[in-house]
C-alpha cells in the first residue's frame, strides 16, 4: 500500500514549514523518509541544490538533518548532558570528553526553553514532557541545517510551548529550516511561514497560512466540514459519585478535596508537574495514598491496587497509552475485553462468543478502524489505539472515568468523535475527571474545573467562570 | 464521517496469517524428517517414532511450565534441579521411610509447588531478577539432593510408578497419554481461561495489565508455581523411566528446555507464544537427538552437531518470522 503518493514541496533556509494532516495521512512517514528512517520507492530529495539519497538516520545526521520524533529515543540510564551530546561529544582529541563544557552548554540549552532541570539528572527520572525537551535539545545540539519536529507541542504545557516558539524564532534567525508537523492548527499562523496539507498520503496544497482559516484547513485535511468541535455540555447532574477528602501524597500533592457528581465532567487543569497525573493514579490505586479518604457513593473505600478500582467500575485512561494503557502485542479484541473478563467467563473459562459480541459492539460504536478483531493493537494509528483504551472501559461499563490527556497525539477528526463520546457518557450519568493541558478542551467539555498548582488546588471554577485567562493565571500561581 | 468497518463480518474475519508461526516450525521439522529418513532407513518406523516421542516426554513436561514463565517475561533455571529433588525426596519417602506410594507422589508435588512459590514470591514481591532467583533455587535444589541422597541413587521404584513409564493403555504408552493430557490442559489454560489471558497481558506489559485491573504479581507467581509443579511431575515420570532417582538427574536440562520453548516461538520478551509452538520446539530438539543416535555420529561429535542444528533451526525461524512480520506490516 502506498503511504505517500507523489508529495512534493520545498523548504528554504530560515523557513518554518508546517506539515498537517489527519492521523495516517503520511506526515510522519514523509518526515521519516527525509530523515533516512524509511527508504522511498521513488522521487528525489535535494539538499542545498545537491541531490542526496538519505541512506540511514546516521547519514541524515551527517548531512545536517535532525529529527525530533514523537517518541524520543533516549538512554534512561544516562544523564541529560550525556543524552544531549550522544554521538556528538565535545572532546579533546576525540577521546577525552570535556564534561564541564558539555554540562555548561546543556544547561544553557535547557535554560533557553525555560527548563530548570540540572543537566546531571538521569533521564530515567524525567517525565514524558521533560524527556521531550531533552530530545529537542539533543537535535539542536547537533547544529542541523534542517530540523524536523514531529508534533513537538503535543507533549508540552502552554508555558513550555511559548518557550518553544521563542526558540523556534531563534533557530529561524540562525538560518535553520524547520519542518513542523502538528495537529494544533491554532499555532500555525503564529510560527509558520508556509503550510503543506496532506490527505491520505497525497499532496493537497502548499501555501502561506495568511488567509487560510482553521475551518478551511480542517476541511482540506479531512475532505469535509466538521460543524462543531465540542458538543453541548451536559447540565443534568445527579447525586454524588466520588468524594475525595484531604488526600495527600508527598511530594506530588497535598490536602486535595473535591467531589464528583453523576453526569459531571470535572476538569483538572494545571502545568505538567502540578500533581494531576499523580492524583489520578492515587485515586486509581496505582500510587499508595499517605493520608486522606476517598468516598465512592458515600461509602469510604480504601483502594490499594488498581484491580479494586476496576471492580468498583472505575476506569483510567492513562496519558501514556503505549506504555501503560495497552498491551501492544495483544489483539484489539483482548485489549478491549481484558477488564471485563469476570463477566465474560463461567467457572474461569472465557465465553468467547459473548466476548466477541461485546468487542464488536464497541468497535462499531466507536468506529475503530481495524482489519479484524484479532489484529494486534500496535498496528493501529494513535487515534484508534486511544479508542481501544476507551472501548475497554466502556465494555466494562464503568461508572467513573479518569481520563488523563485522552486526546494527546490524536487528529482533529478523532478528537471531535471522542468529545462526543465523553459528553454522551456524562449524559448517561457517569462521572468523568478530565486531565488536559489543552485549555480549549477543558473549557469546551467541563462542567466544573479544578486548577492545580504545585500540588494544591488553587481554583474551583464553575462552567461560567472558566476562561482561558482565569485558568492560566490560577495554574501559574499568579493569584 | 464513516470510518468504521463496513460490516460485522469484515472485522469478525480471523487473521489468516495468525498461525503461520507454528506452521513455519512445522515445515522445518518436516524438512528435517525427510532428510533423516533418507539418511537412515530406521528413522521412519513406528518403533522409532514412538521411541522419539517417549524420549521427548520429560522435556515436553518441563517445557510446558517454562512456557508459562517465559510468557510473563520470566525465566526459570531451576526446573532441572526441582525435577531431581522432587523425584529423589518423593522416592526416598517411599523407599527409605516406607510411606505409601501416594504420599511419595504428593511429597514430590508439594516440593515442586514450594520451589515454584519461592521463585514467584522472590520475583514479584522482592523484585529480584528471575534469572538470579531461579539460579539460586537451582543451587538450593541441587544442594538438597546432595545432602539427602549422599550422592547415591535411590531405588527400587514401586511398580505402580513404573507403570507410568512402561505401561500401555489400549496399546498406547501411558507416558504419552499423560504428557498429552498435560499439554491439553496447559493449552486450554492459556487460550480459554481468565488466568491464561492474564498471563499474556502481564507478559505483554505488566504496568498496562495492572492498570487494567489484573493482579499481575499473583499471576506471575502462579506461572512459577505451575512451572515448579510440572517439574515435580516430570521428576516422577523420570523416576518411573529410569527406575531410580539419582542426584545428577536432569543436569543442564533447563537450557534445552528454554531453547525448545524459544524455538517454539515464545518470545523471551514476554506476551507472545503458545503451547503448540512449544511442543513443536520440543519435537524438533528431540528429533535432532534421535537422528544423532541413529546416524552413528561419534559420541564426541554429538554435542557439536546438536548445537549447530539448533542454531540452524533458530536461524530459519528468525527468517520465517521476519517474513511474517513484514507481511503484516503491508496490511497496515
Amino acid at each position: 500500500m502506498k503511504v505517500l503518493d507523489e508529495v512534493h514541496f520545498e523548504l528554504s533556509a530560515g523557513e518554518v514549514h508546517a506539515l498537517v494532516g489527519q492521523n495516517g495521512a503520511g506526515k510522519s512517514t514523509l518526515a521519516h523518509v527525509i530523515a533516512g528512517v524509511h527508504q522511498m520507492d521513488g522521487g528525489e530529495i535535494y539538499l542545498d541544490e545537491v541531490k542526496v539519497y538519505v541512506k540511514s538516520p546516521f547519514h541524515a545526521r551527517r548531512l545536517g538533518i535532525s529529527i525530533i520524533k514523537q517518541e524520543p529515543e533516549l538512554l534512561p540510564e544516562m544523564t541529560i548532558t550525556e543524552n544531549i551530546f550522544l554521538g556528538n561529544e565535545v572532546s579533546y582529541l576525540g577521546v577525552f570528553p570535556k564534561g564541564k563544557k558539555m554540562q555548561r552548554e546543556s544547561k544553557a540549552l535547557l535554560e533557553s526553553i525555560g527548563c530548570r532541570l540540572h543537566p546531571n539528572t538521569l533521564v530515567r527520572y524525567l517525565s514524558t514532557t521533560e524527556r521531550y525537551i531533552v530530545a529537542i535539545m539533543q537535535a539542536i545540539a547537533r547544529k542541523p541545517k534542517l530540523l524536523i519536529m514531529d508534533e513537538p507541542s503535543e507533549k508540552l504545557t502552554d508555558h513550555e510551548r511559548e518557550q518553544l516558539f521563542k526558540l523556534i524564532e531563534d533557530l529561524k534567525k540562525q538560518g535553520i529550516a524547520i519542518l513542523y508537523i502538528t495537529h494544533r492548527l491554532q499555532e500555525i499562523p503564529r510560527i509558520c511561514d508556509r503550510i503543506t496539507i496532506l490527505r491520505d498520503g497525497k499532496h493537497v496544497i502548499t501555501r502561506k497560512p495568511e488567509g487560510l482559516s482553521e475551518q478551511d484547513t480542517i476541511k482540506l485535511m479531512i475532505g469535509h466540514d466538521i460543524s462543531r468541535m465540542f458538543p453541548p455540555i451536559n447540565e443534568n447532574l445527579g447525586s454524588e459519585l466520588l468524594r475525595v477528602e484531604n488526600l495527600s501524597v508527598k511530594p506530588w500533592f497535598e490536602a486535595i478535596s473535591f467531589q464528583l457528581r453523576e453526569g459531571e465532567i470535572l476538569g483538572l487543569a494545571g502545568l505538567v508537574g502540578a500533581g494531576r497525573t499523580a492524583l489520578a493514579a492515587t485515586i486509581f490505586g496505582q500510587i499508595q495514598k499517605h493520608i486522606g479518604t476517598i468516598y465512592y457513593k458515600n461509602q469510604p473505600v480504601n483502594i490499594m491496587h488498581p484491580h479494586q478500582a476496576v471492580s468498583n467500575s472505575w476506569a483510567y485512561v492513562n496519558e501514556d497509552r503505549l506504555e501503560s494503557g495497552l498491551m501492544k502485542d495483544m489483539s484489539v479484541s483482548n485489549n478491549i475485553s481484558i477488564s471485563n473478563m469476570a463477566k465474560n467467563s463461567r467457572y474461569n473459562f472465557l465465553q468467547k462468543n459473548q466476548e466477541q459480541v461485546l468487542v464488536l459492539d464497541q468497535i462499531i460504536d466507536l468506529g475503530i478502524k481495524v482489519m479484524h478483531i484479532d489484529q494486534e493493537v500496535k498496528y493501529l494509528s494513535g487515534g484508534n489505539q486511544q479508542k481501544v483504551v476507551l472501548a475497554r472501559w466502556l465494555a466494562a461499563d464503568s461508572e467513573i472515568y479518569l481520563l488523563d490527556e485522552p486526546t494527546r497525539g490524536i487528529d482533529i477528526g478523532s478528537k471531535a468523535e471522542l468529545y462526543i463520546r465523553i459528553q454522551e457518557l456524562a449524559r448517561q450519568g457517569k462521572g468523568i475527571i478530565l486531565i488536559s493541558t489543552d485549555i480549549q478542551e477543558i473549557i469546551g467539555l467541563c462542567t466544573r474545573t479544578l486548577v492545580m498548582h504545585r500540588g494544591k488546588i488553587t481554583g474551583d471554577l464553575s462552567q461560567r467562570e472558566t476562561t482561558e485567562e482565569s485558568i492560566t493565571s490560577l495554574m501559574t500561581g499568579e493569584q | 464521517m464513516n470510518i468504521g468497518p463496513r460490516n460485522n463480518s469484515d472485522i469478525y474475519q480471523k487473521s489468516k496469517t495468525r498461525n503461520i508461526g507454528s506452521l513455519g516450525l512445522f515445515l522445518v521439522i518436516l524438512v528435517f524428517s525427510v532428510l533423516f529418513s533418507i539418511l537412515s532407513p530406521v528413522f521412519l518406523t513406528v518403533t522409532n517414532i514412538m521411541n522419539l516421542l517417549i524420549q521427548s516426554s520429560i522435556l515436553a513436561v518441563l517445557a510446558l511450565g517454562t512456557t508459562f514463565v517465559i510468557l510473563t517475561k520470566g525465566i526459570d533455571l531451576s526446573v532441572g534441579g526441582v525435577m531431581a529433588v522432587s523425584s529423589a525426596v518423593g522416592l526416598g519417602m517411599i523407599v527409605n521411610e516406607g510411606a505409601p506410594v501416594y504420599v511419595g507422589v504428593l511429597t514430590s508435588l508439594l516440593i515442586g509447588l514450594l520451589f515454584g512459590l519461592l521463585n514467584g514470591v522472590m520475583v514479584t514481591r522482592f523484585a529480584i531478577p528471575p534469572l538470579i532467583v531461579s539460579l539460586a533455587s537451582m543451587a538450593i535444589a541441587r544442594g538438597i539432593i546432595q545432602i539427602y541422597t549422599n550422592g547415591a541413587n535411590i531405588s527400587p521404584v514401586p511398580d505402580s510408578i513404573k507403570y507410568l513409564a512402561s505401561g500401555q493403555l489400549f496399546d498406547f504408552p501411558v507416558l504419552l497419554l499423560i504428557v498429552g493430557m498435560l499439554a491439553v490442559i496447559a493449552h486450554l489454560t492459556l487460550c480459554r481461561t481468565v488466568y491464561g489471558r492474564a498471563v499474556y497481558a502481564s507478559g505483554g506489559s505488566e504496568l498496562a495489565a495492572r492498570l487494567a485491573g489484573i493482579r499481575t504479581k499473583r499471576v506471575i507467581t502462579g506461572t512459577y508455581v505451575i512451572s515448579g509443579v510440572l517439574a515435580a511431575i516430570a521428576g516422577i515420570l523420570l523416576a518411573a523411566r529410569l527406575e531410580s532417582a539419582g542426584p545428577n538427574a536432569g543436569m543442564g536440562i533447563e537450557l534445552t528446555v528454554i531453547a525448545a520453548v524459544v524455538i517454539g516461538g515464545t518470545s523471551l520478551f514476554g506476551g507472545q507464544g503458545n503451547i503448540v509452538g512449544t511442543l513443536l520446539g520440543v519435537l524438533l530438539i528431540s528429533l535432532i537427538s534421535n537422528a544423532v543416535n541413529l546416524l552413528d555420529v561419534p559420541p564426541a561429535w554429538d554435542q557439536l552437531v546438536k548445537g549447530i542444528v539448533i542454531m540452524v533451526a533458530a536461524l530459519l525461524d528468525v527468517y520465517r518470522r521476519k517474513y511474517y512480520k513484514t507481511g503484516y506490516a503491508i496490511i497496515k
